[in-house]
This record gives structure tokens, C-alpha cells and sequence, in this order.
């Protein structure tokens, strides 16, 4: 019993690079493997799919706010690209625009590459409006005028020379909006949007927002949410039974990595206590003695 | 293989950035500053092209003295900021820090009331005990774990009998709640070192498709 107790004790003060080692042979090994794990998906990504599907129904252009960087790009791109997928493939119109610096150059390199696959025309099928600084005022602002505060584009057209911006004066004038944030800013929208302005908002969010998020999807606040990789996989999985895409994209193959490597923890966590009661019980035999 | 540039360029630049995981060593801390150095540049060319110069220079320059006169309003709270770095002016800096608030808060207090505040209260006050059965203790263990939560932070009574069982309750709602955050942290983690390692074996070695 001791010497199990003693090699637990051993294992629990284990050089910190061995659990790095074992992470990223968890991660490393079933993306070198053709294993693919399948995310059926759950009823919040068929409510929002619903509430998408109803915003595209309507006939109005969608706005997407893009507010990630590269710092977050694994986890949010996929479920970008699913949404614009989505957009797109039913021919609505969409209006892009950021509130985040850093995620204007990425938001351009997506949308050209949906540019091509679809045959889109800039102005007509879509816009990408830049970024607009000071997010609580432009949020809030765009209830009442979008031109106040994005006067041109991303190319620099005057926004009432856009096509697609002829009958869009303020976010009254769209189905919903749709905002992919790595940061706070899907509440700030509900307080700065939603809650004045009452329009449909729908939400795809690192995993590490998901818990401040759902109170609001319980409340009705948000018409949807997607948060996290394993969202954007069961997302994923529906476009394609839905014949939007024709395969899964890189959130489902992040599955497989990320189930083993939440394996590893639980089992290091599981070994990380039981030296630490361990020791606790040799360190109480000493003392006996 | 890759064969872009741009490509070999990330790639060695994410090695260095784990190379970290070893130890603290110099690689580590030349990218680390190129990093900082390149977000710094890349925030104040975004702010200067996209806010400072569209958004107050060229209206001044252009029409200064007629339809976008109220600028110079602007300007005038940019100075006061600057105040704080001279002594004997200093106190004028206040000025503009009181500005920025009152407009801040004025927005935030009635909509953080109206959208964090009541309508949660609403939502767990009107959810329904009708259904089936596992929306019904869904919604059980959302009020009863909301009055537990909120009981935790009740400091007027002492936390003995009924008050302190509940507060204890309360705990444990709090701490699933903390587990669950860091959970999510650790899947949000673990979808960036995959993110990484596609990028190296994938974009970089060209070893999976």
C-alpha cells in the first residue's frame, strides 16, 4: 500500500514538461490518424440554425459583425465559415462590418474566398463596412443611423453609394444580427442593441464566454448560440445533412484531438489528487510514528 | 512542404513560441517582443487611418468652420487629457475623465438595468413548471439554484439553520458554475493547440491534408 501511496506521491510532483509532452501527443496523434469522431447536432445548434433560417426567410439583409483576431481564430473560424456558408448558399444578402482592429484582415481573406466560390458581386450580394472604433457607442448609435458611423467601406465607397446599403439606414432595417466574438461583446450588444432596440441576435463564442452567454439564451435575449469548437463541429455536421457544404470542416476534425486531450487532463487531474491524499496519508503515518 | 515564405516564417515564429513550454530562453523572448512590437504598430496604424484622420482631421481640415465646427469641442477634451502631464495644470485632465464617464454611464446604467438586471429577473421569475419532466427540474434547479446563489450573499442574517443550509446550497451552485467556466477555458485552450499544430502539420509540414 505504501509503495503505491509512494509512487502516486512521485507522479503528483512530476516535472510540469512531461504533462506539456502528453497534451500534445493527445493532440498531435489523432490528427496524424484518419479517426474522425461525428458531433450530432444538439438543440441549441438547431435553434439557432432556426433562427438563421428565419432571418433568411424574411428576405432582408443579415449583418455579421466579425470580432475576432488570430489569437482565436481555431476555435471561431470554423463557425464563421459555417455561418457564411449558410448566408450565402440561400443568396441572402449580408452586411460585415467588425468592432475589433484585429479582425479586419481576416474578415476580408474570408469573404474573398467566399467571393469566389459563390461568384458574389461586392455591393450587390455583400459589403464589408471596416471597422468602426468606440464598440458601446457604435452599437447603440447604429439603432438609429448605420451611416453615422461607418461613412464608407472597407474600400472607401461612401456607404450611400453601396447597393446593398440603399434601403438599410439603421439595424431596424435588417432580419438579425450575427455576431462571431472572441470578447465581451455579444452582451455589450444585448445591452447596447437588443435591449434598446429589440432586434434578433445571434451569437458563435469561444467556449471561455459560453457560461456569461446562456442566461441570456435561456431569457430569449439571444435567438441563438454556437459557442465554442464543439458548436461549430455539430454545426458542421448539419450543413452537411443539409446539403449546405459537402463535408465537415476543421471544428470536426478538432473533435477526436480534443476528447483525448480531455481524457489526458481528467486522468492527470485524477493521478494529481490521489498523490496529494496520498501523501497527505504518508506525511500522517510519519507523524503517528 | 510549404514553399511560401509567409508560411516558414509562422511556423518558426509559433516554435519559438513554444519553445517556452522547455524553458525561458532568448528565441522565446525575441519573438515575444516582435509580437508586442507588431500589435502595438498594427492597433496605432488601424486608429490612425481608420478614426484619428477620417473621423477628426479631415472633417476639421475640410470643413473646420462651418458643418463639423463642433470638432474643435473634441479637440479641446484631447488637450485637457494632456493637462495631466503638467504640474500646474494637471487638475484640468479631471475635466475630461468627468466627461467621458457621465457619457459612458449615462448609456451603460439604464441599459445594464434593462438587459442584465430586468430581464433576468423576468426570465427566472417566469419560467414554467409545466412540460416535461426534465424541463420541469431543469427549471426547479434554475430557481432553487438562483435563491441558494443569492441567499450565499444575503449578509444581513447569520448563516445558521434554514439561512445557512441554503447559503450552503448556494455554494455549491457557485462552485459547479466556477467548475464549469474552467472547464470551457480548458476546451477553448485545447481548440487553440490544435488550431497551432493543423497550422504546423498541415499548412507548414504538409503531413496531413
Amino acid at each position: 500500500m505504501s509503495r503505491i501511496a509512494m509512487a502516486l506521491t512521485r507522479l503528483s510532483n512530476l516535472d510540469r514538461r512531461w504533462i506539456f509532452l502528453v497534451i500534445l501527443l493527445a493532440v498531435a496523434l489523432p490528427l496524424l490518424t484518419p479517426v474522425e469522431f461525428r458531433a450530432s447536432p444538439s438543440d441549441e445548434t438547431l435553434r439557432f440554425d432556426d433562427a438563421l433560417q428565419k432571418a433568411i426567410d424574411s428576405g432582408k439583409p443579415i449583418m455579421v459583425d466579425v470580432d475576432f483576431g488570430p489569437q482565436t481564430m481555431a476555435e471561431l473560424e470554423p463557425v464563421l465559415l459555417a455561418v457564411m456558408h449558410r448566408i450565402f448558399t440561400s443568396k441572402t444578402k449580408a452586411i460585415f462590418f467588425t468592432l475589433s482592429p484585429d479582425a479586419t484582415a481576416p474578415t476580408r481573406r474570408y469573404l474573398a474566398r467566399m467571393e469566389k466560390q459563390y461568384n458574389l458581386n461586392y455591393g450587390e450580394d455583400y459589403v464589408f463596412l471596416g471597422y468602426a472604433s468606440s464598440f458601446a457607442y457604435t452599437m447603440y448609435g447604429m439603432g438609429t443611423s448605420i451611416e453615422t458611423y461607418f461613412h464608407s467601406d472597407d474600400r472607401g465607397t461612401p456607404i450611400r453609394r453601396i447597393p446593398i446599403m440603399a434601403n438599410v439606414e439603421s439595424i431596424k432595417d435588417v432580419s438579425a444580427v450575427v455576431n462571431i466574438a472572441s470578447n465581451a461583446f455579444p452582451k455589450f450588444w444585448i445591452q447596447y442593441g437588443v435591449a434598446a432596440f429589440g432586434f434578433d441576435l445571434l451569437v458563435g463564442c469561444t467556449a471561455v464566454n459560453a457560461t456569461d452567454l446562456y442566461p441570456y439564451l435561456q431569457t430569449g435575449q439571444l435567438k441563438g448560440l454556437l459557442a465554442g469548437g464543439r458548436a461549430g463541429a455539430e454545426y458542421e455536421t448539419l450543413l452537411v445533412e443539409k446539403g449546405v457544404i459537402e463535408k465537415t470542416g476543421d471544428a470536426t476534425r478538432g473533435l477526436a484531438p480534443q476528447s483525448l486531450a480531455l481524457l489526458s487532463l481528467l486522468a492527470l487531474i485524477a493521478v494529481g489528487n490521489a498523490g496529494y491524499f496520498a501523501r497527505k496519508r504518508l506525511d500522517k503515518g510519519v507523524g503517528a510514528r | 512542404m510549404s514553399t511560401d515564405p509567409y508560411i516558414w516564417v509562422a511556423a518558426i515564429l509559433t516554435l519559438g513560441v513554444f519553445s517556452f513550454l522547455l524553458r525561458d530562453n532568448p528565441f522565446f523572448c525575441a519573438v515575444e517582443h516582435l509580437l508586442v512590437g507588431l500589435s502595438t504598430g498594427y492597433m496605432f496604424c488601424t486608429y490612425w487611418h481608420n478614426v484619428f484622420v477620417p473621423e477628426l482631421v479631415t472633417p476639421l481640415w475640410e470643413h473646420g468652420a462651418g458643418s463639423e465646427a463642433h470638432l474643435w469641442a473634441v479637440v479641446g477634451i484631447c488637450f485637457l487629457w494632456a493637462c495631466k502631464y503638467v504640474e500646474s495644470v494637471k487638475d484640468l485632465s479631471r475635466l475630461a475623465l468627468a466627461f467621458w464617464l457621465s457619457i459612458d454611464l449615462g448609456l451603460a446604467i439604464p441599459t445594464e438595468m434593462e438587459a442584465g438586471v430586468i430581464a433576468q429577473v423576468v426570465g427566472t421569475m417566469g419560467v414554467s413548471f409545466n412540460g416535461p419532466v426534465e424541463e420541469i427540474f431543469g427549471n426547479v434547479v434554475l430557481v432553487g439554484g438562483t435563491l441558494a446563489a443569492l441567499t450565499y450573499f444575503f449578509f444581513s442574517k447569520a448563516h445558521k439553520g434554514v439561512v445557512g443550509a441554503t447559503a450552503k446550497v448556494g455554494t455549491w451552485v457557485l462552485m459547479i458554475g466556477f467548475g464549469a467556466s474552467f472547464s470551457y477555458i480548458l476546451l477553448s485552450r485545447i481548440a487553440l493547440l490544435i488550431g497551432r499544430l493543423l497550422f504546423l502539420l498541415r499548412d507548414w509540414l504538409g503531413v496531413i491534408h
